[in-house]
């Protein structure tokens, strides 16, 4: 990553407030994402790391806060605007939630056809072209149903990709994976983030987060505790709760 | 033994009955297309009123319960009656509603139609939303994130799932549908029933409402195995939506 890219920030996050009736989710949480950065967001469960992201491509409204990408608030964008603004954020699900009704190929063209018009045969060059890259090119015309799921979630992460996205958000994406299936996943992650992809990953996967990310979050009860560098985090963390939480889930 | 035989399976009636009872059941077939068709249509379209979230919807989602409420809360017989006795002495209502006489077919010809799709409108909806709520809200946000709009979301993505879920209860309800056309027969529709009644009134013999039943029977038993064999066929998709 060059030193021009991590100027520039892509997304940036500013004291974001939110809350679910009386609980409150998140207490006024900062993010600023450089273009071409890789930002995991680590923290137990609860820690309001999930909401954070869906705050961010609005799937979530918060309460108070900006949310800016290039530098354009993008907090109060209703209707197309918001349509236009979602495309540019590309988001991948705990639980895949691809369309059971259509077939993987159609999953990744279908909203390129709708949304931004793309004529068939350059959509389906397309979704082929990003199924390869992602290891699942002969599956292309299965239903998602049929696929494992780290299969499924390489697909949904490569429909995401169709969109070409400035920005993709990762939601605890092998958290609903058996053991075995969750390398394939990381390893599509680690080629995106080696790509330039600039890259925000709530996650369980310390050494993921340890050996990918350019700077690492540790979220607990709607507060960023400590960010900074993944060699300071994991070796060195400043506060005790990020300290007992990484012995928690280190040591097990 | 033979008494019973020939009250319900006189041959000699049936055959001389065949031609009258089967127009009878023509018209059967005819409003159950057209009134399953149109009650599929605005089943729909009160299912999706009463499913949206949004504020500004908030008077036609009132609107769609109420509606919903009334028209599974009484009766068909009534529905027709109330229609057939009522619009045509209504002054000020436009002369199609008063007594439509489209496509060359008569007023209570309509009217029948009207009030099957009225009740079975508010059937379908109910079976709909059961559809539409069966589908995970992870679907629409999936869509969403990917820069769908509502709109474009429900129709390429929640509908299609929607759908395919309700089919079984759907056909069930066009079997059911297609029995309760015989409650037009009331304002002057012949039907496959009013058909037989007449033979029956002529003959005192009732082969000609046992060959309605079976007239039906031919119709509803398929029916009935191919919504046996789709709930069988689609277990594993239903799997994968779950």
């Amino acid at each position: 990553m060059t030193g021009e890219a991590q100027n520039a920030s892509k997304l940036t996050v500013t004291d974001l407030h939110k809350r679910f009736g009386a609980l409150e989710v998140l207490r006024g949480v900062d993010l600023v994402v450089p273009a071409g950065a890789v930002i995991s967001i680590i923290g137990p469960s609860g820690s309001g790391k999930s909401t954070l992201l869906r705050c961010v491509n609005r799937l979530e409204e918060a309460d108070a806060g900006e949310i800016a990408l290039d530098g354009m608030p993008i907090t109060r964008l209703r209707g197309r605007d918001l349509d236009a603004v979602r495309r540019r954020i590309g988001m991948v699900f705990q639980q895949f939630n691809l369309f059971p009704h259509r077939t993987v190929l159609d999953n990744l063209t279908m909203a390129q056809r709708v949304v931004s018009g793309v004529p068939r045969r350059a959509a389906e060059d397309r979704a082929r072209s990003l199924l390869d890259r992602v290891g699942l090119a002969e599956k292309a015309h299965e239903l998602p149903g049929r696929l494992s799921g780290g299969q499924q979630q390489r697909v949904a992460i490569a429909r995401a990709l169709a969109m070409d996205p400035e920005v993709m958000l990762f939601d605890e994406v092998t958290s609903a994976l058996d053991p075995e299936l969750v390398t394939d996943v990381l390893d599509v992650m680690r080629r995106l983030a080696e790509g330039g992809m600039t890259m925000v990953v709530v996650t369980h996967e310390m050494s993921f987060a340890r050996d990918v990310s350019d700077e690492v979050l540790f979220m607990d009860q709607g507060v960023v505790v400590e960010r900074g560098d993944p060699a300071t985090v994991f070796t060195a963390p400043a506060h005790e709760r990020t300290r007992r939480f990484l012995d928690r889930v280190l040591h097990p | 033994m033979d008494v019973f035989l020939e009250q319900y399976f006189d041959i000699t009636v049936m055959s001389e009955s065949f031609d009258k009872v089967l127009l009878g059941f023509w018209m059967t077939i005819q409003l159950s297309l057209i009134a399953g068709a149109l009650s599929m249509v605005w089943g729909l379209v009160l299912a999706l009123c009463r499913t949206s979230r949004s504020w500004m919807m908030l008077p036609l989602r009132v609107a769609a319960v109420t509606y919903i409420d009334v028209f599974r809360g009484i009766p068909l017989l009534l529905v027709v009656l109330l229609i057939s006795g009522s619009l045509p002495f209504i002054p000020g209502l436009p002369e199609w509603i008063r007594a439509p006489e489209l496509f060359g077919r008569p007023d209570v010809y309509w009217f029948g139609v009207a009030a099957l799709t009225l009740t079975y409108g508010a059937y379908l909806a109910e079976v709909y939303r059961a559809g539409l709520d069966a589908v995970p809200p992870g679907q629409t946000e999936a869509a969403r994130s990917l820069g769908m709009s509502h709109r474009r979301a429900l129709r390429h993505v929640v509908l299609p799932q929607a759908v395919r879920t309700v089919v079984p209860p759907l056909l069930n309800d066009f079997i059911a549908l297609m029995k309760d056309t015989s409650l037009v027969q009331v304002i002057g529709i012949v039907d496959v029933v009013r058909a037989g009644r007449e033979v029956q009134g002529e003959t005192f013999n009732s082969s000609a409402l046992t060959l309605g039943a079976l007239m039906f029977l031919v119709v509803t038993l398929p029916l009935a195995r191919l919504v046996d064999r789709y709930l069988r066929g689609r277990q594993p998709v239903r799997k994968a939506l779950a």
